[in-house]
C-alpha cells in the first residue's frame, strides 16, 4: 500500500477525520498555533527586499516549502521489492492556506503543479487551497544583511557542487554577467563550503563578483526521516523565481550536466523517480509553466549545460583559469559522512562521476584522491549498494558508448522518450546531440579507466590490490569462476575467443530440447528452433546416438514406451491403421518427384535411398489397403515423422541442415545416424 | 543532485535462494526460475496493474490504428496524442505520455507498470524502425501506412514477441540487479563486470528465446479477436491476452529449466 498523508499547512484544521491508515502532518511556517516547526530563512540584501513581492509568489515560496518538509518528514520504504515499489512512492493530500486562492485553486496550474510535483518525485500530489487570514507580510523570513553589490543580470541557483560552481564562473568571470547567486544552506557543512567558495570566485570574477543569497529551512528533529528529498529543486525553483520577480528578472538557471540532468539509470532496479529528475527538461519545462501562470507573463527556466559532460564542464573551469574553484565544490551525496579532510564519501555515484571525470578532463591537481574517504579505482566497497553502484555505473557508461543510432538509444534506454517533447529545436537534430553527449561521456570514462589501468599495471599483475576494487575487476585475468551459462551470438569474450551458437561456449552443433520448443544450432550459424514433435525427438534420439543402429519400432518405443504395450513387436495387425495409410500415401506423393529429381541430378546414392523407401511404403500399402506389421508400421511412422521435420527445416531455410540429415540419417527398418567426424552433437 | 536509489533482495528464504544460486555458478535458466518463484507476492498483483493493462491495451490499439483510415485520429481517441507528426519518435513519446497520465491517479503507479511502459516504448522504437518507419520527420497522415502491416498476424506475432520478451528480461533484471553487483571480484561468481555483462546478455537471451511461445499466440489472439469483436478490440479482452501472455512466459521459463526441457 502506498504511505498517504494528509498535510495540513498553516494551521489549517482538518475539515473531517483522515481515513483509516492516511497519515496526518502538520506543518506551520507561521506559529499560529504555538511554536513554528518549520522556519524559512532568506538572507535579507540589504535592498528593500519583500516590498515588491507579488502575494503569488509569495505564495509559491510558502507552498515549495511546504513540500519540501513533507517529502523529508514521509519516510519512503525500503522493503518495497515484493510489492513493486509501492512504499518508495507517497500520495500527499496538501491544504494549505494562500493569499491568492483564485489563482492556486485554477484547473490549469493545479494540473501544471500536480504533475510536475509527480514526474519530479514520484509522488501523487493534490492540492486544496484556503484563503489566507491575516498572513504574515514576507520581511518576517529574511534575516541578516549584506551589501547591495547591484542590478544583477541573472539569477542562478547555487548548490556549490562542481557544476554550479561551473556555471558561476561561465557567468560571472567569462560572460562578465552580474549574477545572483540562491544557495540553499541547509547544515554549517554547507555554509563552510559557501564561505570557503565565495572569495575565490570574488576574486576571479574582479567587478562582476557575484551577489550571494543564502536561504535556510530548518524543521524539527522528527520532521527529517526521509533523506532522498526528490522535491527539492522545486523548493529552489520557487526561492530563485521570487527573488528573480523581485529584481525584475524572467528568468532562472540551472547549471547542471547533462548526463545527471537526463539520469538514465544506471541498473534495472531504477526505475521512475530513483533516479533524480532535479533538472530533468521535462521537470524544468513544467517549473517554467508554473512560474508563468504564477507570475502572470512569460518566465524561462534553463540549463545551459544540458548538452555537456561532466568533464566537459571541468574543461571551461580549467579554460576560465579557475581550478582553484574545483577544490573546494563538493558533488558528494553523503554529506552526512563528510569530513574537512575527506569531503567526499567515494562511493556514492556523484563521487564516482567526479572523480571519472576529474581524470578524463586531467584535472587531478585540483581533486586529490586524499580527498575521497574511499579510493574510486583501488579501494574495496564494502555496502552491498556502493558495489552494485560502481559495476552498474561503468556498464551504463559502457553501454551509451556502444549505441549507434538514437533509434538504438531508444530501445536501450525508453526512457529517453520522456524527454523528447522537452528539448528545444528540431526534434532530430536535438535527439542526435543527446546521443552524441552520452556517446562523449561513455568514451571519458572509458578514457578515464584505461589511464587508471596504466597507472596501476604493476599491482594488478602482482594482484596486491583487493579483488573487488574497480580495477581489478574491469580486467582480472585467470579467473577460474565459470562463464555465465548463455553468451550473445557472435560475441567474444574477454580472453578474445569466438563464441559461436546462441548459448555459447563454442557450441556448433546443438539439438536440445528448451523449454517446449527444440533449439537447433548447425555448423555454428545462427540458433534456431523447432516445435516438439514425435519428428524431433526421433531425431534427438539418433543425433545423440550416433553410429548404433535401432529398430524404428524400438525407437518408437524409446519415445513412446507405451507404444509396446499397444502391439507386440511382431504381431500383425489385421486392422488398417487410416490415418498411417493416409500419411504412407502422402509420403509416396513427396518421395516420387524427389527420386526423379535425384535422377535428374545423377545423384545415384539418394536414388538408391529413395528406392528402398518407395519400395517399403508401396509394400506397406498393398494387399488391400492393410498395413504390415508392427515393425512395419513403425518404419513407416518413424521415417515420415523425421521427413516432417526436414519439410520444417526447409522451410526455415536451413538447408544445410536439412541436407545433413538426408545425407546421415537412415529410416528403414533400421535407423542409425552415420556420424561424420566432427560432427558432436550437444 | 544525480543521485540514483539502489536496494537489495529481501532477506527471505526465496530470494535467498536466489542469491546462493548465483554465487554458486548457477546458468541463467536456473536463475530465472528461481527468481520467478521468488517473484510470487510481487506478482500477485501484477495482472490488475493499471500501467501493464493500459500498456497492453495500446499496443493492442497500435495495431488496429492501422486499419483505420486515420491512425493518429484512432490514437487519439486512445489517449496518445502526436505533438508533432508521425515518426517513431513522435509515437514513442506520445505512449510514454499517455501511459503517464493514465498511472497518475493515486496508487497507480508500480515498477511493474513504469517496466510496462518501458518495454512498450522500446518494442515500438525497435520494432517499427526496423519495419522502416521514420525515426523522425514523418507527416501524421503517414502514420496508417507505417502501421498498417501491425494488424497482420505474422508482424503481431512478431510485436507481441519482441514486448513480453523484453518485459520478462526487464523485470527479471529489475530483481536481479539488487545482487548481481555484489557478486563481482576476485573469489566472487563474477570476477569481471565484463562477466556480469554477459551474464545478462545471457538472460535477456533466455527470455528472448522463451518469449518463442508466445509469437504466434499473439497474432492468432489479434485475428481472432478481430473478427469476433468486429474489428474492435476491448479494453478487457486485451487485458486478459497481456495478462495470458504473461503467464505462458512463466511457465515456458520454468519448463526451461527442467534438466532435459521436458
Amino acid at each position: 500500500m502506498v504511505t498517504e498523508r494528509v498535510v495540513l499547512c498553516g494551521g489549517v484544521k482538518a475539515a473531517e477525520a483522515p481515513k483509516p491508515g492516511v497519515g496526518t502532518l502538520a506543518l506551520d511556517l507561521w506559529g499560529r498555533n504555538g511554536k513554528a516547526n518549520v522556519t524559512l530563512e532568506i538572507e535579507n540584501i540589504h535592498a528593500p527586499l519583500g516590498i515588491n513581492i507579488p502575494p503569488a509568489f509569495h505564495d509559491l515560496v510558502e507552498i515549495a516549502t511546504y513540500v519540501y518538509a513533507a517529502d523529508q518528514a514521509t519516510g519512503r520504504g525500503v522493503k518495497d521489492v515484493d510489492t513493486f515499489g509501492a512504499k518508495w512512492r507517497r500520495a500527499f493530500e496538501f491544504h494549505v492556506p494562500v493569499r491568492v486562492p483564485e489563482l492556486w485553486n485554477g484547473v490549469e496550474i493545479k494540473r501544471v503543479l500536480c504533475a510536475t510535483l509527480g514526474f519530479l518525485s514520484d509522488d501523487h500530489y493534490e492540492f486544496t487551497f484556503y484563503p489566507a487570514s491575516d498572513a504574515p507580510a514576507f520581511q518576517m523570513y529574511l534575516f541578516g544583511g549584506t551589501p547591495w553589490l547591484g542590478q544583477p543580470d541573472r539569477v542562478m541557483l547555487f548548490s556549490a557542487g562542481l557544476d554550479s560552481v561551473a556555471g558561476a564562473i561561465d557567468e560571472a568571470v567569462v560572460q562578465r554577467q552580474r549574477v545572483l547567486l540562491v544557495n540553499h544552506r541547509p547544515t554549517d557543512k554547507h555554509n563552510r563550503r559557501h564561505r570557503e567558495i565565495e572569495p575565490l570566485l570574488a576574486e576571479r570574477a574582479g567587478q562582476f563578483r557575484p551577489q550571494h543569497m543564502a536561504v535556510r529551512i530548518n524543521k524539527e528533529k522528527k520532521l527529517g526521516r526521509e533523506p532522498s528529498q526528490r522535491s527539492r529543486s522545486f523548493l529552489y525553483m520557487a526561492l530563485g523565481g521570487t527573488v528573480a520577480r523581485m529584481v525584475g528578472l524572467r528568468n532562472v538557471r540551472f547549471y547542471e550536466n547533462g548526463v545527471v540532468s537526463l539520469n538514465l539509470p544506471v541498473c534495472a532496479q531504477v526505475v521512475g523517480g530513483r533516479a533524480t529528475r532535479t533538472t530533468h527538461p521535462r521537470v524544468l519545462r513544467g517549473f517554467q509553466s508554473l512560474l508563468s501562470l504564477v507570475a502572470g507573463e512569460a518566465f524561462t527556466v534553463d540549463n545551459p549545460f544540458v548538452w555537456e559532460t561532466k568533464a566537459q564542464i571541468i574543461r571551461r573551469i580549467l579554460d576560465a583559469g579557475c581550478g582553484s574553484l574545483i577544490t573546494p565544490s563538493v558533488s558528494c551525496a553523503h554529506t552526512w559522512e563528510a569530513t574537512t579532510e575527506c569531503p567526499h564519501c567515494g562511493v556514492c555515484s556523484q563521487c564516482i562521476d567526479r572523480r571519472f571525470a576529474m581524470i578524463a578532463a586531467r584535472a587531478e591537481e585540483f581533486d586529490l584522491p586524499s580527498g575521497y574517504e574511499v579510493d574510486v579505482f583501488t579501494q574495496s566497497r564494502p555496502k552491498d549498494a556502493d558495489k552494485i553502484m560502481a559495476a552498474a555505473y561503468l556498464e551504463r557508461a559502457n553501454e551509451v558508448s556502444g549505441i549507434k543510432d538514437v533509434g538504438q538509444l531508444l530501445t536501450a534506454f525508453p526512457q529517453v522518450a520522456d524527454v523528447l517533447r522537452y528539448l528545444d529545436g528540431n526534434k532530430a537534430s536535438a535527439a542526435e546531440r543527446l546521443l552524441t553527449m552520452l556517446r562523449r561521456h561513455g568514451a571519458e570514462v572509458a578514457a578515464a579507466m584505461q589511464e587508471m589501468l596504466k597507472r596501476h599495471a604493476g599491482e594488478l599483475f602482482t594482484r596486491s590490490l583487493p579483488g573487488d576494487c574497480l580495477v581489478r575487476t574491469v580486467c582480472e585475468s585467470g579467473s577460474v569462476t565459470s562463464l555465465p551459462a548463455l553468451a550473445t551470438n557472435g560475441e567474444r569474450h574477454e580472453n578474445g575467443a569466438a563464441v559461436a551458437g546462441a548459448n555459447g561456449n563454442g557450441e556448433t552443433f546443438v539439438f536440445r530440447k528448451a523449454g517446449v520448443f527444440w533449439d537447433v544450432i548447425y555448423d555454428g550459424s545462427g540458433l534456431f528452433h523447432l516445435d516438439n514433435t514425435l519428428g524431433t525427438k526421433y531425431l534427438d534420439y539418433l543425433l545423440h546416438h550416433p553410429n548404433a543402429a535401432i529398430s524404428a519400432f524400438d525407437l518408437e518405443v524409446a519415445i513412446q514406451p507405451e507404444k509396446s504395450k499397444a502391439r507386440a513387436k511382431d504381431s500383425i495387425q489385421d486392422n488398417s491403421d487410416a490415418e498411417a495409410m493416409k500419411s504412407y500415401l502422402r509420403e509416396l506423393d513427396k518421395l516420387r518427384p524427389e527420386r526423379e529429381m535425384a535422377g535428374e541430378e545423377g545423384n545415384q546414392a539418394e536414388v538408391d535411398r529413395l528406392d528402398a523407401e518407395i519400395a517399403d511404403l508401396e509394400e506397406a500399402v498393398s494387399g488391400n489397403g492393410k498395413a504390415g506389421d508392427a515393425g512395419e508400421k513403425a518404419r513407416g511412422n518413424v521415417s515420415k515423422a523425421i521427413a516432417a521435420v526436414r519439410r520444417k527445416v526447409e522451410g526455415l531455410g536451413k538447408r544445410d541442415f536439412s541436407q545433413h540429415i538426408a545425407q546421415f540419417v537412415s529410416t528403414g527398418y533400421e535407423c542409425i545416424y552415420n556420424q561424420p567426424e566432427g560432427r558432436i552433437w550437444k | 543532485m544525480g543521485h540514483q536509489r539502489l536496494g537489495g533482495l529481501p532477506v527471505t528464504q526465496p530470494w535467498k535462494k536466489v542469491v546462493r544460486l548465483i554465487a554458486d555458478g548457477a546458468d541463467v535458466a536456473k536463475v530465472a526460475d528461481a527468481t520467478l518463484e521468488a517473484a510470487q507476492r510481487a506478482l500477485s498483483a501484477a495482472q490488475n496493474d493499471p500501467g501493464f493493462r493500459e500498456a497492453v491495451h495500446l499496443m493492442v490499439q497500435l495495431a488496429l490504428a492501422g486499419t483505420t483510415k486515420d491512425a493518429a485520429a484512432h490514437l487519439a481517441a486512445a489517449g496518445v496524442e502526436l505533438a508533432d507528426g508521425g515518426s517513431v519518435a513522435d509515437l514513442a513519446a506520445g505512449l510514454a505520455e499517455a501511459l503517464d497520465r493514465r498511472m497518475e491517479g493515486k496508487g497507480q503507479r508500480s515498477d511493474w507498470g513504469e517496466m510496462a511502459k518501458g518495454a512498450l516504448v522500446a518494442t515500438v522504437s525497435e520494432f517499427l524502425t526496423a519495419q522502416g518507419m521514420p525515426l523522425f520527420d514523418a507527416k501524421r497522415e503517414d502514420l496508417t501506412a507505417q502501421l498498417g502491416p501491425l494488424h497482420r498476424e505474422k508482424e503481431f506475432s512478431a510485436f507481441g514477441r519482441k514486448f513480453f520478451g523484453r518485459l520478462t528480461g526487464d523485470f527479471l533484471d529489475y530483481f536481479l540487479s539488487k545482487t548481481l553487483g555484489t557478486e563481482v571480484g576476485a573469489g566472487h561468481r563474477f570476477v569481471t563486470t565484463n562477466q556480469v555483462a554477459q551474464f545478462r546478455d545471457g538472460m535477456r537471451k533466455h527470455c528472448g528465446e522463451a518469449s518463442q511461445i508466445v509469437e504466434s499466440f499473439c497474432g492468432e489472439w489479434l485475428s481472432k479477436h478481430r473478427l469476433e469483436e468486429n474489428g474492435n478490440i476491448s479494453r478487457e479482452s486485451a487485458e486478459g491476452f497481456g495478462w495470458n501472455a504473461v503467464r505462458k512466459m512463466q511457465l515456458e521459463l520454468a519448463e526451461r529449466n527442467k534438466p532435459d526441457g521436458n
